[in-house]
């Protein structure tokens, strides 16, 4: 597999008379990994569904490669970009290989057979190293488990670029550090929203910055996480350390800048 | 997977056999005990495959009220259950049915309109009666969906509470409009329609229910796997490169169908398209392509029985068959509403 660049030009969302993404243009080069990163509300989840295509940008174009996307059907979208919810809470009364066999729905046509699926499944469960779960009820998962099985899901669709909305929530430190490190070296354009600024520091080739819809700022992290940046897009006092290792940037937490804060 | 593909698809053909089995069974259970064989004999008589030699009356029990008693009943029982999985799915909410979303009652104010501006003919009415129960329930399902939306969101919670209020409130009008208007036996004519009774059923009511189910089963049939990625939410399902809004909106539009044909057939029965996917499902697992036929089976199974019961029980008198699914369906309510709790707690 090998990614797609992703190129948004001037895209604007207007959503119910708010304008909810400003302008925005960006671009994230085939097989790098780009997080995005914001306070709530800043327009990362609209950024990530006006790639997909599940919600139509206002104004501008976003460029999966050379093609644009307001002129691709969702079937097509869908061949080239998979999404990966949030970790689910929800229950879901299928199986493991059931889950992941959704993800080949946009391929399925005509002279699609049962061993084309299973092939399918098969193939994803192993890439996401998820064997061993398949014949697994989905509710009997742990958090780490079904964002495992997700990410297979997301693979079973043979995507080029990979999409995540906070791919984290909810689940303790190893499977979120486990999903991050898992899905940087899938070698397919990755574009995450991301809460957690170490999170994306770590494991991101490229981080944007959103703010209020508007891109703040996007480069390598130790560019786009500059204390500066942190302080005014997030109001959050911070020192930026090196990592002993391998000198990447660490960003601890000061204090909260705000007036109800106690180094305001 | 194969095993429990193979499973499924055993248990759907077990139903099959079981519908036949109950379908013959029901035909010659009732006040004039007849047995299996006259039973046969007259339904072969009438299908050119033999000749009966029984009684003009026998025949008439046997041709003009039961047979076609127990198929709409099993039309009815297979419309409701897949309606109900439709419904489930689209709001992800293990405990939405037609009846909770205010299908029914709207489907049941449309169709007694009709019955009291007294359309002519019976053939006027047959047609007449479907439709308007088609529009209540379209109606309603608007006006349910508009209320959600307008205190925030569709999300399943508001949709129930919503659903529920219409519900309600369009059960009370018709109660209403039955009182204020019709004379005699109006108190019968309210529990018929409420809580249903297929003590109307005909050759008639078969072919309204039958045709209902022609035209919506192979839609949600061909859309069982976009069924099963709404499971997993709507972003996530639009991702996989479908509409969500169309395929909601089209599915809607199929349910009110399925339920203004069934409620213009036998009046609001309540809990089959509730309880009948969550057994269904606990056999078959939640895959749509599976579930659907399995549940359709289920819920003629299920209905066929319970109208049997309905019919008998208090015999000589007849019991509004939603009395008969509703004490069998609240337990079983109950215990998806505690199990449903006791998941989101652990």
């Amino acid at each position: 597999m090998s990614g797609v660049g992703v190129r948004l030009d001037a895209v604007s969302v207007t959503r119910s008379g708010r304008r909810v993404l400003d302008d925005v243009t960006l671009e994230v080069p085939a097989g790098t990994v780009l997080g995005v990163v914001g306070p709530n509300g800043a327009g990362k989840s609209t950024l990530l569904a006006g790639i997909a295509g599940t919600l139509p940008v206002t104004s501008g174009t976003v460029w999966l490669g050379e093609r644009d996307v307001a002129t691709l059907r969702l079937r097509d979208i869908a061949r080239t970009v998979a999404w990966m919810e949030q970790h689910s809470e929800r229950d879901i009364a299928m199986t493991v290989e059931e889950i992941v066999g959704l993800g080949t729905f946009p391929h399925r046509e005509r002279g699609w057979s049962r061993s084309h699926q299973a092939d399918a499944v098969a193939g994803a469960l192993r890439a996401a190293r998820a064997e061993h779960l398949s014949r697994q009820a989905w509710s009997g998962l742990s958090g780490g488990e079904r964002q495992r099985v997700s990410i297979a899901r997301a693979l079973a669709q043979r995507p080029r670029v990979l999409l995540l909305d906070e791919p984290t929530n909810h689940l303790d430190v190893a499977a979120q550090l486990a999903t991050l490190e898992f899905v940087s070296k899938l070698g397919i354009t990755v574009i995450a929203a991301l809460h957690d600024l170490n999170h994306a520091a770590r494991y991101c080739d490229t981080v944007a910055v959103l703010d209020r819809g508007s891109l703040d700022r996007i480069g390598p992290q130790r560019e786009a996480l500059s204390s500066e940046t942190i302080a005014r897009v997030f109001g959050v006092a911070t020192s930026i350390l090196s990592h002993p290792d391998d000198g990447r940037a660490v960003i601890a937490l000061d204090g909260h800048l705000g007036e109800t804060g106690y180094r305001a | 997977m194969a095993a429990s593909a193979r499973s499924a698809w055993g248990l759907s053909i077990a139903l099959a056999l079981a519908l036949i089995v109950s379908l013959a069974a029901a035909a010659s259970i009732g006040v004039a005990g007849l047995s299996l064989s006259t039973v046969w004999q007259v339904v072969l008589d009438h299908l050119g495959l033999a000749n009966a030699q029984v009684s003009t009356l026998t025949d008439a029990i046997v041709w003009e009220i039961r047979v076609p008693r127990a198929l709409t009943a099993a039309a009815v029982g297979a419309g409701l259950a897949v309606a109900g999985v439709v419904m489930q799915a689209l709001t992800r909410n293990p405990l939405a049915d037609p009846y909770l979303l205010g299908l029914s009652s709207g489907a049941s104010l449309g169709a007694v309109a009709v019955l009291l501006m007294g359309l002519g003919g019976a053939i006027a009415l047959s047609v007449a009666l479907p439709a308007a129960a088609f529009v209540g329930a379209l109606l309603a399902l608007a006006a349910s969906l508009g209320i959600a939306r307008a205190a925030g969101a569709i999300g399943p919670a508001t949709v129930v509470l919503a659903g529920l209020a219409v519900s309600q409130f369009l059960a009370a009008v018709t109660s209403l409009i039955i009182f204020l208007t019709a004379q005699g036996d109006s108190y019968r004519q309210v529990l018929a329609w409420l809580l249903g009774s297929l003590a109307g059923a005909s050759w008639t009511t078969v072919a309204v229910a039958a045709v209902a189910i022609a035209l919506v089963l192979p839609l949600v049939v061909a859309w069982a796997s976009r069924l099963d990625a709404f499971a997993l939410g709507d972003t996530a399902a639009q991702a996989l490169g479908f509409s969500v809004r169309t395929t909601r909106l089209v599915l809607f539009v199929a349910v009110s169908l399925l339920t203004g044909a069934m409620v213009s057939a036998s009046g609001a029965i309540g809990f089959v398209g509730l309880i009948l996917p969550h057994l269904v499902r606990g056999l078959t697992g939640g895959i749509h392509r599976r579930l659907v036929p399995a549940a359709a089976l289920g819920g003629a199974v299920f209905l066929v029985w319970a109208d049997t019961l309905a019919r008998t029980i208090v015999d000589p008198r007849e019991l509004p068959v939603g009395v008969v699914t509703a004490v069998i369906g609240v337990p079983a309510f109950i215990l998806v509403l505690v199990r449903a709790r006791r998941r989101s707690v652990s």
